[in-house]
């Protein structure tokens, strides 16, 4: 057994880390009801900015107040400014939406100062002290302190003033603290005010402790989520015990060379045993965990086949002409757009017919495609039923996953959903895909890497894609199929209220399960697919970032009609290939991305599709209003 | 002229925009390349590729920046054969989706006839049964994972993180005489263990005793990878990383007072400029940080380096990162531009170019300690010899030159080498 005594001292050091992110995320989320995914960019923005200003010989301290105040500034904007009009809006919704505005930053920071190797140094770093044979810095030490001092001053603060408590009122409910005289705009401004502070003094400790880059420090949110999850987003001590306990575990299980390489999946395993610990007495809905939004409009009208029609007029064209035209870099395009509409539409299933919003389809899409490796290179058996399996795989996955949500739904378990993601993506670095290797994990480590080839019924790229046209035509025929059957009138009447399900007897958890299945096959199926495509999959991409991306176009192509997932993968894939096709600087892309995502979910909460169905509907009644008229005049 | 060079290189990096920005160095000649007649070339051009990851979480684009300078300076002069190249570069966002993606674009839109300078961290594992489908050779400029020197139609001019790794090891056994040697690597298969393990087999054939440790590259805890290292006893550490990632290992070895107990060495990608300005006085003071450079020092002087840096200087644009991976793009450009030169103008074609970049071998500069070759088969690594730069008073001071890097599995390389007369 190794002495663990210095680990446990390097693993509190770590703690800090996580306790300064969360304590930043549970402060605003208690001030405000948001979740906001953008504190670890504005954070790193400050740091930047920090930096920057010392570079050029001005005083450390004025760049240290300068980042403080430039975070200050963009918090209480995107507060001030565009929080408001998604005050309505579910928690998960609002929180997706601060992922937008990240993503404008982090796309500022990357386009300005790019990945270069910096750092932040502080003047307490020299200074240290040993505990256990670990030097511990003074820098450490105060952010450890801050980080404790920040929690009780808010204690103090949300139950004792004035300020405080309105801020309580107001999170708890938006309109009856209106109602009541709470000034709701200015109450909301000084929570995002403190937020802001707080991001922008954590980010220069952060870029300190961890590194000055814009990526690491706005990715640390996910696993600063973990932190606060211990407390429900709610407790502030709990965020201090789960930061300090995530940073001791993780850091422990270094010296054991089994599992040193998925250590960093700490944070996540942590905070999904806890949800799973928390739910354990039954149905876990408070007042901020209700979904609320989910609108009806666009259910299931008419037969299957007036349904059906317009879909496969288009995918016929579609598959048909689209080689014609396309070129190579094209046709690679829209074989990856069809693809990813096929995980889109996985998502679409969970969140249109039950309302639950999982962030982690795209590591299912990833399980599928490594079973579809693992058994093409395996076994050397037909595509068609290494396809089937990955599906297979990846909908068995997906039940497991999904049994926490038996019991939970709404932010919860779009947060459990996001721990699964983030261990997907720290065991898939370190596992790899398939290719061509012995063993279980199938990689190969000498001689020339394997590729799966597109399958021999479509072995050109052209063929490629109208097989993936097929299949993903037959997945939303899958689809609508299943809508039609018992599971799908249980689904509906388990969207609009459980408990009226449970009292006529509807078996949810059966549902559940299937509706978890479903959704977990069609991703399984996609990254099959992907995997053809490309030949094979690189771990690298596979981020729990692409699992909320993946939620969040599906809600911006819209979720409620046939259509939107395919929305979702011209979105996802093709508007970024234009962009690249153009030469316009990646990170500009971003910005854009992360600007379209917040201008969609304020605008239009139905996507793309719903604002199209909505339109050629108001087209057809005005139409086949004015026809009469027409044809009395002709007359 | 090598301090004011860093001092100006320094200077520099503050820019706002702050790539790598280098002030020009001066230059004494006009900077030569191809037939060097002055003429500007005006006929059918020549469609040229390259894919870097550039957008991600490092940039990787400085050795498609170095071969777009030659290549805009070989336009200048006459082109090949009055043929100017045209040089496409994508970037593929280090996203294998996207790699496959302006792979198809570049080969089967643009239709080149080859790619040159390449680099990126996914590219060759993606796009490599591709080229060779289409016939497609790839001169690119800096391999990364070892897909990058296992495939049929790729070869790098740059020596790779394996090969670098044993250098940095072998002067820390020869030179410093370290006993035992611990290296911290990306746990990303066919990266960390396959350029870690290339110290442990070179380790046991000189008997200094080597521990690896994989990491996630997304860990956020750094000390305690430094614990575990340090629990090994060991007299020196190599940070086997990306430049970006390696600081905050400096960091946390600075913060657990490493300095003076142990030395610290890392592969050629911590060879740039900003590194020493990033990891600050304590480990730039000297005697602290060796590392090992897969090409030749920039400060050095004299035919290909001065010709690299006049290139750069009056074809390059003044963010154009300079570092060894420019110096490889450098290389491959030279390359690719040579055996162009030797084809009819009028039958550049796929297959022409092909054979023609197949057959280049011998090709001697002065950025590089041993000559280049493609050469034929499945494994390719023809930059073998390099160097070693100590960090001291915050710049790069060469300590051993062009020595030849002892891989025990490279047998085979060398045995080929020898018989086709490839190096010759």
């Amino acid at each position: 057994m190794p002495d663990l005594s210095p680990f446990v001292i390097a693993g509190l050091c770590t703690g800090a880390v996580y306790v300064l992110a969360g304590v930043g995320l549970v402060v605003l989320y208690r001030a405000s009801g948001v979740l906001n995914l953008a504190q670890g960019a504005l954070g790193a923005l400050g740091a930047l900015l920090a930096w920057q200003i010392a570079q050029i010989g001005v005083p450390e301290w004025i760049g240290w107040i300068a980042g403080v105040v430039s975070s200050t500034a963009l918090a209480l904007f995107y507060g001030r400014v565009i929080a408001p009009r998604l005050a309505h809006s579910d928690p998960i919704i609002r929180a997706v939406a601060t992922l937008g505005f990240a993503l404008v930053v982090l796309g500022f920071c990357e386009f300005f100062w790019g990945e270069l190797p910096r750092s932040m140094r502080l003047p307490t770093d020299g200074i240290g002290f040993y505990v256990f044979g670990v030097r511990v810095t003074a820098t450490r030490a105060i952010a450890f302190g801050l980080g404790v001092a920040v929690t009780i001053g808010m204690i103090v603060f949300l139950n004792r003033s004035r300020l405080g408590l309105s801020m309580r009122a107001l999170a708890n409910d938006r309109e009856i603290s209106g109602l009541v005289g709470v000034p709701v705009l200015r109450v909301d401004a000084w929570a995002w005010v403190i937020s802001g502070v707080l991001s922008g003094v954590s980010g220069i400790f952060l870029a300190n402790m961890l590194k000055l880059q814009a990526i690491p420090l706005t990715y640390l949110v996910v696993p600063a989520v973990a932190a606060a999850i211990l407390g429900r987003l709610t407790s502030l001590t709990a965020v201090v015990i789960g930061g300090l306990a995530i940073g001791v575990i993780e850091a422990i299980a270094t010296p054991f060379p089994d599992i040193a390489g998925y250590r960093s999946a700490t944070p996540f395993i942590f905070a999904a045993l806890v949800l799973l610990w928390y739910q354990r007495g039954g149905l876990v809905l408070s007042r901020i965990d209700q979904f609320r939004s989910v609108p009806a409009s666009f259910e299931a009208v008419g037969t299957l086949w007036q349904q059906l029609r317009a879909g496969i007029v288009v995918a016929v064209i579609v598959a048909i002409a689209l080689p014609y035209v396309a070129s190579a870099y094209w046709l690679k395009t829209f074989t990856g757009v069809t693809i990813i509409a096929l995980c889109s539409l996985s998502v679409a299933v969970l969140y249109a017919r039950l309302g639950m919003v999982s962030l982690c389809q795209y590591a299912l899409f990833g399980v599928g495609g490594w079973v579809t490796l693992r058994l093409y290179h395996g076994f050397h058996i037909p595509f068609e039923v290494d396809l089937l399996a990955g599906g297979v795989a990846a909908a068995i996955f997906g039940v497991i996953f999904g049994l926490p949500a038996m019991r939970m739904r709404g932010l919860f378990f779009a947060l459990i959903t996001l721990m699964i993601a983030g261990g997907f993506q720290v065991f898939i670095n370190a596992i790899g895909f398939p290719d061509g290797g012995p063993g279980w994990s199938g990689k190969i480590y000498a001689g020339a890497r394997q590729f799966m080839p597109h399958p021999p019924l479509a072995p050109s790229d052209a063929a490629y894609f109208r097989y993936v046209v097929v299949v993903v035509a037959l997945g939303f025929l899958l689809v609508m199929l299943i809508e039609r059957t018992r599971a799908g009138r249980a689904w509906a009447l388990i969207r609009r209220s459980e408990p009226v399900a449970v009292a006529v007897g509807v078996n949810i958890f059966r549902y559940k399960v299937v509706a978890f299945a479903l959704a977990g096959f069609l991703a399984g199926v996609a990254g099959g697919l992907m995997a053809a495509n490309i030949g094979q999959l690189d771990s690298r991409a596979f981020p729990a970032s692409e699992s909320i991306m993946m939620f969040a176009l599906t809600v911006i192509g819209g979720a409620f009609h046939w259509s939107g997932p395919i929305f979702a993968g011209l979105l996802l894939r093709a508007i970024p290939s234009l962009l690249t096709d153009w030469h316009i600087d990646g990170n500009l892309a971003i910005m854009v991305f992360g600007a379209g995502l917040l201008h969609a979910l304020i605008t239009a909460p139905q996507g793309v599709s719903g604002q199209i169905v909505a339109l050629s509907r108001l087209l057809t009644t005005k139409v086949s209003a004015a026809m009469p008229r027409i044809m009395e005049r002709k007359l | 002229m090598r301090s004011s060079y860093f001092a100006m290189l320094a200077l520099a990096c503050t820019g706002f925009a702050s790539a790598l920005a280098t002030m020009p160095a001066a230059a004494a000649d006009a900077p030569k390349c191809g037939l060097s007649n002055g003429k500007a070339a005006t006929g059918q051009p020549i469609e040229i590729g390259a894919i870097v990851g550039k957008t991600g979480p490092a940039d990787f684009s400085g050795s498609a920046q170095a071969a777009a300078a030659y290549f805009n300076c070989v336009n200048a002069n006459g082109g090949i054969n009055g043929r100017p190249i045209r040089y496409s570069i994508e970037d593929d966002q280090w996203n294998p989706e996207t790699a496959a993606q302006v792979a198809a674009k570049l080969v089967n839109d643009t239709k080149v006839v080859g790619m040159v300078g390449s680099s990126s961290f996914v590219e060759c594992a993606t796009n490599a049964k591709f080229y060779e489908t289409s016939n497609v050779l790839v001169i690119a400029g800096v391999g990364v994972p070892r897909d990058c020197f296992h495939s049929k139609n790729i070869a790098p001019t740059n020596g790779g993180p394996r090969m670098s790794n044993i250098g940095a090891a072998q002067y820390m056994h020869d030179d410093l005489h370290v006993k035992r040697l611990v290296c911290i690597g990306p746990n990303i298969p066919n990266v960390g263990d396959w350029s870690c393990g290339g110290i442990e087999a070179y380790g046991k054939s000189v008997g200094m005793d080597v521990k690896t440790i994989l990491f996630d590259p997304s860990s956020l805890d750094a000390t305690s990878l430094i614990l575990q290292a340090m629990a090994f006893k060991p007299d020196a550490i190599d940070f086997n990383t990306p430049k970006e990632a390696g600081i905050p290992l400096y960091a946390a070895a600075e913060q657990q007072d490493l300095g003076g107990k142990v030395y610290i060495t890392a592969p050629t990608s911590h060879y740039d400029a900003s590194v020493p300005k990033a990891i600050g006085p304590y480990w730039s003071q000297g005697g602290r940080v060796f590392i090992h450079l897969e090409l030749e020092p920039l400060d050095k002087h004299g035919g290909d380096v001065d010709n690299w840096h006049a290139v750069l200087d009056k074809y390059g644009k003044p963010s154009d990162q300079r570092n060894t991976f420019s110096q490889a793009g450098y290389l491959a450009a030279l390359a690719a531009t040579q055996a162009l030169l030797k084809l009819d103008p009028a039958k550049i074609d796929r297959a022409s170019v092909s054979e023609a970049f197949r057959n280049i071998k011998g090709l001697k500069t002065d950025v590089s300690c041993s000559p280049w070759y493609f050469g034929p088969g499945d494994e390719h690594n023809a930059t073998h010899a390099g160097s070693v730069a100590e960090i001291k008073d915050g710049a790069f001071v060469t300590r051993r030159s062009c020595f030849p890097m002892l891989d025990p599995e490279y047998a085979g390389i060398l045995k080929m080498e020898k018989e086709l007369h490839l190096a010759d």
